[in-house]
């Protein structure tokens, strides 16, 4: 078990520094110059990069750690990171460590509440759906994860802030006013998930029920009870943990866009306001972030997936 | 190939009215988006603030919006942008998704790395970020959107054909193939392409509504078409602050995009629902909510002078309208029965209905399957009444089961010790106190080593795990042993050893054993008698010895002469 | 012909074949037998080239078939029939465009009447009905799947085939009529066999000599009555003991193989599937 956690944090590592190339080339593979680009938004609109002094953008340049060959700009770079220093902010000139630690929680909480959601409605769902395949139960299940999965969540989010906010009035509908407040952002952000994860439990249980062991068990005379928690539903979540970096995946996109919506104070809102301004350090910063906070997700649900599986060996875990 | 799939999708939507009215709102909407021009000759970015925020009315059938344009207008030419940016994602997702998928799963080797490397970096980002972070730093429009989303979203693609391209690499006819020389080109297109064109189809169906949520996703942050044109994600965007006001400027674009996400994401689910309609077990009522009644009386064990087990002219047809099979009669009025302490051999080759016979005897039949006519006893009792509850009581403890795939028979995530217990646990046969005792005696029964007893089925050979398979079947002492080709997946050596075993232990325990195989060889090693089934009846019955000594029947008498290893090869002289 | 020597290959660190060589003669028939996991399939997989050995050579005449360039000179002269044949078969294409496909490549383009004359040839072979060439995979049965796969590998005009478990998916009677099929065509001056099995019983009706495989190795070698009759090896000895033996009395040596009775159970069109 050790051995396996060490090997997957190992992994995690690794994807981590890809990540961070990625990153490091997305600003130097776009078109254009980033600095004049910057520097033009800081000037009037309409205004031509004639205008813009040869000295400014080198100094920019510098600034963005742009001059210099590739590989040295990324190991000044990576140095710059490892040593906690994300950058400075180039509207608000702070250091953007210290402006996303300050929203981390925010997302965080929002990224709990909805997790806390999707389990809520998903499991017995998914359960549901697929012990009674076929039959009304079932039809309505898959009804509504069907349209929880193709309503926008910015859509959801303001029929539901029209809906409890303005016109019934019982949650507030902006920003972090107590712990009220969660509600409508984490049912807007854990609705879209729970469709997905419902449709994967559901999907894989009857799979999981129709295997021959399911057979063997119900000829040894188990009980309902016994069939459903002890046989079939272990095997059966091994797939939706499988499949789960596509639910953690939506989670996190979706914050941005919820947060945008409930103007709620996350990473995400923070980094669409640095868009405007082109502030691509903050950009990066929070791509970085995000990039970490999914691999580390994705590290506990490998561990849980061992938990679940005995079979799994790292050397055997094939992708796809 | 084309005509199938039309004829297909056809019959689909004549028994789905729900798809067919989904499918011509959908198209409706299309339609107009792209005839935009010739539907509305309004300038979707016109302003007119005498007429701000006007609610729906003939002239303005989607109201105006705070600039005082008109919404439906709007929501037309938004379309075209939408639609557009979706579909030249779409193509583009699927196309390198699909080179690189069947590159990598083909090819394997160093191609295989290094996509493989390229695919693991991009997915470590959740997918909506990256689009996120990859349009911002490009600034917004319509060409970073696309190329934002398409970034974002092959990766996805090309693992999944990767995984699919190495099934169908592996397959007998590509392997075929490469020893018959068919040039590399000529397998890709027209063995690996061609099996993976339904996958493919279903997965970009499946994904051109996650493509459409992203591309309006973005362009409700901001990042998409720069603001007079409009797009479907924007309006929304520039209708939520004035939601109370107007909220016809919110919920026509929130309702196109919803309609037509939802018609991708539901004809995707019925492309992936085809490929469903196995065999479910477990009980249909999982959850009882009426506690079942107390049942008459413990079923069994009845008057000893009965047979164990009794077919009365049993029947059984496929019922299930929705079977291709349907009204196909699978056992026409088969009469047998098995005595106490006595083991029957039941032949069949495949498609004889021997196994269906076998899975009667435990209750077991399912849909699209159902007995039709006659009668299954067990010890004497008619079991015609009996329902899940009634029959769970006797599965396990009088009739147990040995079936064919031990590989498949044992629960992966369970102990072997955990599986052989409950078995007992289910039942009153073994009491608590006895049952760690009967564990250790039942596994030395078998010819296992006690340490098994913590091991995972994974952790087992073939022949191993059928001995766990047997013990599970005999731990409470039945008096009914149902082995349904207990040793067709086990090699030769296994094979015999496993016979033996299932001899010893029905002496042992006095068991009564339906036995069943195609095999002549393995039932006249274990059976005292023998039935020859046919396509659903009864050929021939009588005494082992006797049948195969003097069968009666021609069937029965090819069946024999067919066994191989009675004639034998003249030598060829030189070598 | 053939020839093996010092044959290795090694998965996952443990060694699935080690050091096997032996040689198939022109116009015979060899068994090769083994419980599974003996590495059968290996040494025929190699064989194939669809599989690289890790040492040994595999020679066919003087084509070296571990190269690129010498599998590509002997590629038609060595040809496969698999265990599965339901898989072996592409599900999307017909009966004519499966049969047609090694004749594209070692035929080339030519008139349809000749190229449909070819092909009624091939199946007349193989015993099947000329009307299946319109049918798909599916719409066959077992057996006649497995016909389809012999049809196509002799489409080449080996000199060799390798049948890999060829039995092993099919009901008694049907591989009753299969053997005797085989040894028709092999009478009919067909391609020499490499019968890959795990049953003593199908290598004695149709097998001049034997390989018995044990753990990757070959333990044993020699003419079928000899191996079958005389077991020399410990290992053949068990094999032989676990093989079940007929239920019946039979004079084998009294029944001339030229009559021999191929029972016909089933008609041309059975064998649908059972839902």
């Amino acid at each position: 078990m050790l051995a396996y956690a060490l090997r997957r944090a190992v992994a995690a590592v690794a994807a981590l520094f890809g990540t961070t190339v990625v990153v490091f080339l997305l600003l130097r593979v776009i078109p254009g110059d980033p600095a004049t680009a910057v520097l033009l938004t800081m000037l009037d609109p309409g205004a031509g990069s004639a205008e813009l002094s040869r000295a400014d953008i080198e100094a920019l340049r510098a600034e963005l750690g742009l001059s210099g060959p590739l590989p040295v700009q990324y190991l000044e770079w990576l140095g710059e990171i490892l040593r906690g220093n994300l950058g400075t902010s180039l509207r608000s000139r702070q250091p953007i460590l210290g402006e996303l630690a300050a929203r981390i929680p925010g997302t965080l909480t929002l990224a709990a509440a909805s997790l806390g959601v999707m389990l809520a409605i998903a499991l017995p769902c998914g359960v549901l759906g697929a012990l009674h395949a076929g039959r009304s139960a079932d039809h309505l299940s898959r009804a509504l994860s069907l349209l929880g999965e193709s309503l926008p969540n910015f859509f959801l989010g303001v029929l539901l802030v029209y809906l409890f906010a303005l016109w019934l009035r019982w949650l507030p509908s902006m920003g972090w006013q107590g712990p009220e407040s969660v509600v409508l952002p984490a049912l807007t952000l854990g609705t879209g998930i729970a469709a997905t994860t419902t449709r994967l439990l559901r999907a894989s249980l009857l799979d999981t029920l129709s295997q021959p062991f399911m057979l063997m068990a119900e000829a040894k005379g188990l009980s309902r009870r016994r069939l459903l928690f002890r046989h079939a539903l272990r095997p059966a979540l091994i797939p939706v943990l499988t499949a789960s970096s596509l639910v953690l995946g939506g989670l996190l996109g979706g914050a941005v866009v919820v947060e945008t919506v409930f103007a709620w104070p996350g990473v995400g809102r923070y980094m669409i306001e640095a868009i405007a301004g082109r502030d691509y350090p903050v950009i990066q910063g929070f791509s970085l972030f995000m990039a970490t906070l999914f691999i580390a997700l994705n590290f506990v649900v490998d561990i849980l997936y061992r938990l679940l599986d005995p079979r799994i060996r790292v050397e055997v875990r094939r992708h796809g | 190939m084309a005509d199938r799939f039309s004829r297909n999708l056809g019959a689909a939507l004549r028994r789905d009215p729900l798809g067919a009215v989904l499918l011509a709102l959908v198209g409706a909407l299309v339609l107009l988006c792209l005839l935009a021009p010739v539907v509305t000759r309004t300038d979707p970015t016109a302003t007119d603030f005498a007429r701000m925020l006007m609610p729906p009315s003939t002239g303005n059938w989607l109201g105006t919006d705070d600039f005082g344009r008109d919404v439906f207008a709007r929501l037309l030419f938004g379309g075209r942008t939408s639609l557009a940016v979706a579909a030249v994602a779409v193509v583009i997702v699927m196309g390198i998704g699909v080179v690189v998928g069947i590159a990598a799963g083909y090819f394997g080797g160093v191609v295989d790395l290094v996509l493989g490397k390229l695919i693991d970096v991009l997915l470590a980002f959740p997918r909506l970020v990256l689009a996120i972070a990859v349009a911002a730093l490009m600034g917004g429009g319509i060409t970073s959107l696309i190329v934002a989303i398409s970034a974002v979203a092959w990766p996805a693609y090309a693992r999944i054909l990767r995984a699919f391209t190495l099934q169908v690499a592996n397959e007998g006819y590509v392997q075929a193939a490469r020893t018959l020389g068919t040039p590399v080109w000529r397998i890709l297109g027209g063995h690996v392409a061609l099996n993976l064109i339904g996958p493919i189809l279903v997965l970009a169906m499946l994904d051109l509504g996650n493509l459409i949520l992203a591309i309006s996703a973005l362009s409700f942050l901001g990042l998409g078409v720069a603001p007079p044109a409009p797009e479907w994600g924007a309006m929304l965007n520039e209708g939520r602050a004035l939601m109370e006001i107007a909220p016809w400027m919110v919920v026509a674009p929130g309702m196109a995009i919803f309609l037509v996400v939802l018609s991708a994401n539901y004809f995707a689910d019925i492309a992936r629902d085809s490929t469903e309609g196995r065999a479910v077990h477990g009980p249909r009522d999982w959850i009882a909510w009426r506690r079942p009644r107390a049942a008459p009386a413990p079923p069994l064990p009845a008057a000893a002078t009965a047979p164990l087990l009794a077919f009365e002219g049993v029947t059984v047809d496929v019922v299930d309208p929705r079977s291709p099979y349907c009204g196909r009669r699978i056992l026409h009025g088969v009469g047998l029965s098995v005595g106490p302490r006595e083991c029957v051999g039941l032949i069949g080759e495949s498609g004889s209905g021997k196994s269906t016979l076998a899975m009667l005897a435990m209750g077991l039949t399912r849909p699209p399957l159902a007995l039709t006519g006659g009668t299954v006893r067990l010890s004497g009792r008619d079991t015609a009444a009996w329902r899940w509850d009634d029959w769970r009581r006797v599965r396990g403890c009088h009739v147990g089961l040995v079936n064919q795939d031990p590989l498949s028979a044992l629960n992966p995530v369970l102990t072997i010790g955990e599986q052989i217990g409950e078995a007992m646990a289910a039942h009153d046969a073994v009491p608590p106190d006895a049952r760690p005792a009967r564990l250790r005696e039942v596994v030395d029964e078998v010819g296992l080593p006690a340490s098994v007893v913590g091991r995972y089925p994974h952790e087992l050979s073939g022949g191993m795990r059928q001995r766990v398979v047997i013990a599970m079947a005999i731990v409470n002492r039945p008096a009914l042993l149902i082995a349904d080709e207990p040793t067709t997946a086990l090699d030769v050596s296994t094979q015999r050893r496993i016979l033996d075993l299932i001899r010893d232990l029905g002496q042992h325990y006095g068991l009564g054993v339906l036995f069943v195989s195609h095999d002549l060889r393995v039932i006249a090693r274990v059976a005292d008698r023998v039935v020859i089934l046919r396509e659903g009846r009864v050929v021939e019955t009588g005494a082992t010895a006797a049948v195969f000594a003097v069968p009666r029947e021609a069937y029965t008498r090819a069946l024999m002469a067919a066994i191989p290893g009675q004639h034998r090869q003249p030598q060829v002289a030189e070598v | 012909m053939l020839s093996v020597e010092g044959l290795s290959k090694r998965y996952h660190g443990h060694d699935a074949v080690r050091d096997v060589s032996f040689r198939v003669a022109p116009g015979e028939i060899v068994g090769l037998v083994g419980a599974s996991g003996s590495g059968k399939s290996t040494i025929a997989r190699c064989i194939l080239g669809l599989e690289r050995p890790d040492a040994g050579r595999v020679r066919y005449g003087d084509a070296d078939l571990v190269t690129r360039e010498g599998r590509r000179g002997a590629r038609r002269a060595i040809q496969v029939v698999f265990q599965d044949p339901r898989s072996s078969l592409n599900p999307r294409w017909t009966v004519r465009r499966i049969l047609s496909e090694p004749l594209e490549t070692w035929v080339g383009r030519e008139a349809a009447a000749a190229r449909t004359a070819r092909l009624h040839a091939l199946l007349g072979q193989v015993t099947l009905s000329t009307d299946l060439l319109a049918r798909y995979p599916h719409e066959l049965s077992t057996g006649q799947c497995q016909r389809l796969c012999v049809a196509r590998a002799l489409a080449c005009g080996p000199s060799l085939l390798v049948l890999d478990e060829p039995l092993s998916a099919l009901d008694v009677s049907v591989q009753a009529r299969m053997l005797a099929m085989l040894r028709a065509l092999h009478a009919a001056g067909g391609p020499s066999y490499l019968l890959i099995t795990h049953d003593f019983a199908v290598v004695r009706e149709i097998c001049h000599r034997v390989l018995v495989l044990d753990s990757g190795r070959i333990v044993e070698t020699g003419p079928v009555a000899q191996v079958l009759d005389r077991p020399s090896h410990a290992v053949t000895r068990a094999l032989l003991l676990d093989a079940l033996p007929l239920p019946f009395q039979t004079t084998p040596a009294a029944e001339p193989l030229s009559d021999h009775p191929v029972p016909n159970l089933h008609d041309a069109t059975a064998g649908a599937p059972s839902p």
